[in-house]
C-alpha cells in the first residue's frame, strides 16, 4: 500500500476498537428497546422538572430531592434495563450458535465478553449523556455538591458494570445444556430486580451517608473498601462468561488459578491498606495487622474455596490444544505447570496457594511492624485452609479414579456437597441413634463438618487434637494424589520437549 | 515433488456415548476441487464437518487443513478455513452492510484493505442491492449468499460447506452452484455435504461417501462409477424394431438385465469392447435401425444407493 493510500489515523484507531463493541452499540442504538427506554427517560425529567418548578419556593432541598429522584430514574435503566439487554444479546449469540462462528474469527472469548461489557458502558454514558442537563440542573439548584454528584456517579457506574457483568455471565452459561437455561435467566431476572428495587428504597440513604463520609474526608478509604470487591467480581463475572464460550478443550482453567491468586494478593493489600488508614487515624476499631491479615486470609479461603476444588477436579490430561502452548522452556514449563489444567497440576496449585496463604500471615507482621498473628487466629486461618486442602485432595483422588474422559469431571465435583451432607448429617444420626441427645462437645466424627469444627476451633479448648485430625487428614489428602501431582508436572515437562523437538 | 493436499483428514473418529458418529475416516481434498460429502442422515457429516472447522474434538486421529493440525493448532487452521453452517442465524437491527463489516473487524481486516474486502465479496454474492436491508429481512436464497460472502471474508482456501443448497429454490440453487464454480476455478478447495445429490453431481469433482460413520468410498466421481458399476450399462435408441432389437438381445451371450424404458433399449454387458462391437453389428444385421449406441455411466445417485444400505445410528 502506498503512502498516498494509508489509512488515516481516525480509521486506524477504529480498527483497534473491538468489533463486538461496534455491533453491540449498532444494534442497541437501532433497536425499539433504546427508542422506548430513551423515551421515557425524556418523559421522566420532564416530569421531575414540571414538580420541582411547581414548587412555590426553591430551597436547597429541593436541589436534594431534585438528585435523589434523577437517580431513582437512571437505577432502573443502568441497574435493569441495560443488563439485562446484555444477557439477551449474549444469551441469543450462545444459543443461535453464532459464538461458535465468532471463535473461529480472530475474537477471543475474553474479547467477546469485553466487547459486551464495554457497550454495556457506553450505554451507561449515553443514558447519562440524556440525564445530564438535569443533573446539572441539581447543582444549580444548590442542593447538592459537585464530590456528592461525582461519588454518587462514579457509585452507579460502578454498581451498573457489577450488574452488566453478572447479566452477561449469566449469558454466556446459557450455552450449557437445556437445564441450565432456566437457572441464568432466574438469576438474572431476580438478581437484577433485586439490585434496583434496593438501590432505589436506600437512595436516599446512600446520598446522605455520602455527604457525611465526603464531609469526613474517608471517601477514598470507603469507596475502595466498597468497590474493590465489586471491581473483584466483575472480573470474576467476566472470567465465569468466557470461560462458558471457550472450546470445552481450551485452557480454560489458568485464568481462574491466576485469579485465585491475584485474589489472595487482593485481600492481602487490603488488610494492610486497612491497617495503615486505621492506625494513622487511631481509630477505636483498630485492629492488629495479625488480626486483620489472619482474617482476611481466612475470609479468601472461604471465598476461593471452589477455586482448588474445581482445579483438583479437572480431566487429568492436557488436550492437544492445551499441550502446544505449553512453554518450550523446560524451566518456565516447570513453573507454570501448577497454573495449567489437570487434576494432578490442580491439587499442585492447592498446596502452593495455602502455603502462600500461611507464609504470608507468617511474614507479613514482622515486616510490616506490626503485631503477629495469635496463636487461636493462626489455629483458625491454617483449619480453613487445611479444609480446603482435605475436600480438594479427597475430590482429586475419586477423580483420578474415574477415567481421563473431561465429562467425568461434574461426578467428582459431587463429592463435596456428598462430604458436606455427610459430614454434617451422618454424626447426627449417630448421635441420636446411640442415644447420647443433642451435640454437646465435639469429637471425631465431626472431622468433616467443616462448620461445625471451625466454630469449635475458636471456641473450645481441645484445640490441639481438633488440629492433629486435621493435619493427619490433609497429608492423608495430599499423599493420595501425589503420583497425579508427579504425572501432572511431567505430563508438562513431556509437551515443552515434544514442542521443542517439532520446533527444531 | 507432492504438494500437500489442501484438507487431509486422517483415522478421524468420534464417538458420542456408545454411538460411533465418525469412525477411522480419511480423505483428502486438493486445491480447486468440490468434494461432495454425502451419506444417509446421522452419517457423521456434520460431526466431521464441525471437527474439521475446530467446533469438536476427534477421539482418534487428525485433520490437517493447509498443512495445520485441527487439534494442536486450531487457530492456524481456522485462518484457512471457511466454515457455513447448515444454518444462519442473523442479527436483529443489524443492515447486511454492518453486519458484513462486523465480521470483516472480527477476521481482522483493517482499514481499506476491509472495505475492499467486503465491496469483493459483495460483488461476488451479488448483494449489492440488499447492503441497507437487515440481517433478518433477507429471503433464504439471500441470507445464504450473505452466510457465504461472511464465510469469504477472511480468504480461506477451504470452504467447508454443511447442507448449503438446503431450502432453495431451483433458481437460488444453480446461482449458488455457479458461486461454487467460480470459487474452484479461484483454487479454492470445497467440501460440500447436501442431499440434493443432482445438484453435487453436476458440481463436484470427487465425493466421500460415509455411513454408519464409516467411510464407504472416497475418490473422483468417474473412478467410483467405475468401481461400483461392475458391468457396462449400455443405452440403444432405435428408430424401428424396438421389440424385435429386445428379442434379439435376449438370445445374445455376455448380455444381462435387457429392459426397455422410455422408448430406448437398455443392458448391461460383460465382456470386452471387441465382443461389443461385434454385437452392434450383428442388430444392425438383424436389421434394427440404430440410431444411438453408447455407454452409460453411473449417476452419483446410483454410486450412493449402491455403497449404501441406508443403514441409521
Amino acid at each position: 500500500m502506498s503512502a498516498a493510500e494509508k489509512d488515516s489515523l481516525t480509521t486506524r484507531l477504529g480498527d483497534r476498537v473491538n468489533p463486538i463493541l461496534i455491533r453491540e452499540v449498532h444494534q442497541a442504538l437501532n433497536g425499539r428497546g433504546f427508542l422506548v427506554t430513551a423515551g421515557l427517560a425524556l418523559l421522566s425529567i420532564v416530569v421531575i422538572a414540571l414538580i420541582v418548578a411547581a414548587e412555590d419556593d426553591i430551597s436547597p432541598r429541593e436541589g436534594e430531592f431534585f438528585f435523589t429522584s434523577t437517580l431513582m430514574a437512571l437505577v432502573p435503566i443502568l441497574f435493569f434495563i441495560v443488563p439485562f439487554q446484555a444477557f439477551l444479546s449474549m444469551r441469543a449469540e450462545v444459543g443461535g450458535g453464532t459464538v461458535e462462528h465468532l471463535l473461529m474469527s480472530r475474537l477471543t472469548p475474553g474479547a467477546i465478553v469485553r466487547g459486551k461489557l464495554i457497550a454495556a458502558t457506553v450505554q451507561f454514558v449515553v443514558y447519562m449523556a440524556i440525564f445530564s442537563p438535569l443533573i446539572a440542573m441539581t447543582f444549580l439548584l444548590r442542593g447538592v455538591d459537585v464530590p456528592t454528584i461525582v461519588v454518587m456517579l462514579t457509585l452507579a457506574f460502578i454498581l451498573a458494570l457489577g450488574s452488566s457483568a453478572v447479566a452477561v455471565a449469566c449469558g454466556a452459561l446459557c450455552r450449557w445444556k437445556s437445564f441450565f437455561k432456566v437457572i441464568p435467566f432466574g438469576i438474572v431476572l431476580l438478581g437484577l430486580g433485586w439490585v434496583t428495587g434496593g438501590s432505589m428504597v436506600i437512595l436516599e440513604d446512600i446520598v446522605r451517608e455520602t455527604r457525611s463520609a465526603l464531609a469526613e474526608e474517608d471517601t477514598l478509604h470507603w469507596m475502595s473498601m466498597m468497590l474493590t470487591p465489586v471491581l473483584v467480581g466483575v472480573i470474576l463475572c467476566a472470567l465465569i462468561g468466557a470461560s462458558a464460550l471457550a472450546h470445552p478443550y481450551a485452557n480454560r482453567s489458568t485464568a481462574f488459578r491466576v485469579f485465585a491468586l491475584l485474589g489472595l494478593l487482593i485481600s492481602l493489600g487490603m488488610a494492610l491498606y486497612n491497617y495503615d488508614h486505621q492506625a494513622a487515624r487511631s481509630l477505636r476499631y483498630y485492629l492488629d495487622l495479625g488480626a486483620q491479615l489472619s482474617t482476611a486470609i481466612t475470609l479468601t479461603a472461604v471465598c476461593l474455596c471452589l477455586f482448588p476444588f474445581f482445579a483438583a477436579t479437572e480431566a487429568p490430561r492436557l488436550t492437544p490444544r492445551v499441550a502446544n502452548s505449553v512453554p518450550r522452556n523446560p524451566l518456565l514449563a516447570f513453573l507454570v505447570a501448577p497454573l495449567l489444567p489437570g487434576a494432578g497440576r490442580g491439587m499442585v496449585f492447592t498446596l502452593l496457594l495455602t502455603t502462600l496463604a500461611l507464609t504470608a500471615l507468617y511474614v507479613l507482621p514482622n515486616w510490616w511492624d506490626g503485631d503477629p498473628a495469635t496463636a487461636e487466629a493462626w489455629r483458625v486461618t491454617t483449619a480453613t485452609w487445611l479444609y480446603v486442602i482435605i475436600f480438594a485432595g479427597v475430590a482429586g483422588f475419586v477423580r483420578n479414579l474415574l477415567g481421563p474422559q473431561p465429562n467425568r469431571n461434574w461426578f467428582a465435583r459431587g463429592v463435596l456437597p456428598a462430604m458436606l451432607f455427610l459430614g454434617v448429617i451422618l454424626p447426627l444420626i449417630f448421635s441420636a441413634v446411640g442415644g447420647r441427645g443433642p451435640v454437646r462437645s465435639w469429637s471425631v466424627l465431626y472431622i468433616f463438618n467443616p462448620f461445625y469444627t471451625l466454630s469449635r476451633v475458636v471456641r473450645w479448648r481441645m484445640e490441639g487434637e481438633i488440629m492433629v485430625w486435621l493435619w493427619g487428614l490433609a497429608v492423608l489428602a495430599v499423599l493420595l494424589n501425589v503420583v497425579p501431582m508427579v504425572r501432572g508436572v511431567l505430563e508438562v515437562l513431556a509437551a515443552a520437549k515434544a514442542r521443542r523437538g517439532r520446533a527444531a | 515433488m507432492t504438494s500437500k493436499p489442501l484438507l487431509s483428514v486422517r483415522s478421524l473418529s468420534r464417538s458420542f456415548g456408545k454411538v460411533k458418529a465418525v469412525s477411522d475416516v480419511s480423505f483428502d481434498v486438493e486445491r480447486g476441487q468440490i468434494f461432495g460429502f454425502i451419506g444417509p442422515n446421522g452419517a457423521g457429516k456434520t460431526t466431521t464437518m464441525r471437527i474439521l472447522a475446530t467446533l469438536d474434538l476427534p477421539d482418534a486421529g487428525d485433520a490437517w487443513v493447509g498443512g495445520h493440525s485441527v487439534l494442536e493448532a486450531p487457530r492456524l487452521a481456522c485462518q484457512q478455513l471457511g466454515f457455513m453452517a447448515d444454518r444462519f442465524i442473523p442479527y436483529a437491527n443489524l443492515p447486511v452492510a454492518e453486519f458484513l463489516d462486523f465480521m470483516a473487524r472480527a477476521y481482522g481486516l483493517r482499514g481499506r484493505t476491509r472495505t475492499r474486502t467486503i465491496a469483493s465479496v459483495v460483488d461476488f454474492c451479488g448483494l449489492d442491492e440488499f447492503l441497507s436491508r437487515p440481517t433478518t429481512g433477507l429471503s433464504k436464497g439471500m441470507a445464504q449468499r450473505l452466510h457465504l460472502a461472511k464465510t469469504l471474508l477472511h480468504d480461506p482456501g477451504l470452504l467447508v460447506l454443511d447442507e448449503p443448497a438446503a431450502g432453495l429454490d431451483p433458481r437460488a440453487r444453480v446461482e449458488f452452484r455457479d458461486l461454487l464454480r467460480e470459487l474452484a476455478a479461484a483454487g479454492k478447495g470445497i467440501l460440500i455435504s447436501s442431499h440434493l445429490l443432482s445438484e453435487l453431481s453436476e458440481s463436484c469433482d470427487g465425493v466421500v461417501v460415509i455411513e454408519q460413520g464409516q467411510l464407504v468410498v472416497t475418490g473422483s466421481i468417474d473412478d467410483i462409477a467405475r468401481q461400483v458399476q461392475a458391468h457396462n450399462a449400455i443405452l440403444v435408441r432405435v428408430q424401428s424394431g424396438l421389440e424385435a432389437a429386445e428379442r434379439f438381445m435376449l438370445t445374445q451371450p455376455h448380455v444381462r438385465e435387457v429392459l426397455i424404458r422410455d422408448g430406448r433399449l437398455g443392458f448391461e454387458f460383460d465382456a470386452d469392447d471387441d465382443a461389443l462391437a461385434e454385437l452392434l453389428a450383428r442388430l444392425i444385421g438383424e436389421g434394427v435401425r440404430v440410431s444411438e449406441f453408447r455407454h452409460v455411466e453411473a449417476s452419483l445417485e446410483e454410486i450412493f444407493l449402491r455403497t449404501t444400505d441406508g443403514r441409521l445410528q
